[in-house]
């Protein structure tokens, strides 16, 4: 009785820990989000503007309806903010068809989304 | 991000957290927080606070202070219990005011303390006459601890040769109705014997009582939830 007495403090204690720092410790296994970034940057190198904005929504619903729902509470306010900045510049850059601006707003989303949580 | 959300899941980490930390530093009393306790323990909720609702700076930051305030006011206490003169060192230690009846003006200059507090603090302790005081001490806690000249403490049952029989602590039988075997068994008492004394008392069941503890003289106190008391005879207190 003591033990399980002693255990629950430490496993509350190891379950905060745990949920403050999912972002950090899952973020660099997410794969889907990179290679996002990734179609969208070939997509707009290759002017082929419509797979870019295909993507792009497609990169809004990953990041802010599933990623960020588990993430809210490990990571900055701010640091969803800007990312969801980056993503609406990035469709601005990808309606006018503006490839420096789409590959601009893109490498600011990689940096941003590569210091989540950390 | 669904703020609410965010902010009910950080409370709950923040509330916890605290809950198992102020447990995990033991139960001094408030009242004999020293004032550098004092602060520490606004400077340990405020972390707290801003780990719930300071929603532009991640938790795990303000956890991490959380853990290190608390980490080192535990080894502050381990200090002091661990080494006297380090206890000293870092707690203080209490300082003679008034000592045979004089005043220590030297001791009173540094902890830069008026003779207005001195007679304020006295008044409080009801010594209204300095010249009663024999000693006078500040707790390292600031509260002033007196010492009335013999002449004028009250006089005790040992001074006018009264017998007394020792006080004892009452120990809980029913509690909100239902019985404390724990207790009872302590007491090398049954349920027999409880059955018994209710019914003495035409109580059915141990339902019907709210409270009832027994002193190591055998005196009950029971409280039933019925009191059958009459509400005319009640005095209200109340505007």
């Amino acid at each position: 009785m003591k033990i399980v007495k002693a255990l629950i403090p430490i496993a509350l204690i190891a379950v905060f820990v745990f949920v403050m720092n999912t972002a950090f410790i899952f973020h660099p296994f997410i794969k889907s989000i990179p290679e996002l970034f990734d179609d969208i940057e070939n997509s707009a190198l290759n002017g082929d503007w419509d797979k870019a904005s295909e993507k792009t929504d497609a990169l809004y619903k990953e990041l802010a309806q599933k990623k960020f729902r588990w993430m809210q509470f490990a990571i900055e306010r701010k640091e969803m903010n800007n990312l969801i900045i980056n993503l609406y510049k990035l469709k601005g850059c990808i309606k006018i068809e503006d490839v420096s601006g789409s590959v601009d707003a893109l490498y600011e989303m990689r940096a941003n989304w590569s210091h989540l949580g950390s | 991000m669904n703020e609410p959300i965010v902010v009910i899941v950080r409370s709950i980490i923040a509330f916890f957290t605290l809950l198992i930390f102020t447990r995990v530093l033991g139960k001094q009393q408030i009242s004999q927080l020293t004032f550098f306790d004092y602060i520490l323990g606004i400077t340990i909720g405020s972390v707290a606070a801003s780990l719930t609702t300071d929603l532009d700076s991640r938790a795990w930051p303000h956890w991490v202070g959380l853990f290190m305030w608390t980490l080192l006011v535990w080894l502050i206490q381990w200090i002091t219990t661990k080494s006297r003169k380090l206890s000293i060192y870092l707690d203080g230690e209490p300082t003679i005011v008034i000592m045979n009846g004089k005043i220590m003006e030297d001791a009173m200059k540094k902890l830069r303390y008026r003779i207005d507090d001195l007679v304020e603090q006295l008044r409080q302790k009801d010594v209204y006459d300095i010249t009663q005081v024999e000693f006078a001490i500040i707790e390292k806690d600031g509260r002033l601890s007196v010492l009335k000249k013999a002449e004028h403490q009250s006089v005790t049952r040992k001074d006018m040769n009264v017998a007394v029989q020792p006080e004892s602590v009452a120990t809980e039988i029913i509690y909100d109705g239902v019985v404390i075997y724990s207790n009872l068994r302590q007491l090398k008492l049954d349920t027999k014997w409880l059955y018994g004394e209710l019914k003495k008392m035409n109580i059915d069941s141990p339902g019907e009582v709210m409270y009832m503890s027994r002193k190591q003289d055998g005196t009950l106190y029971v409280d039933l939830y019925k009191d059958h008391i009459n509400r005319d005879n009640v005095t209200d207190i109340t505007d």
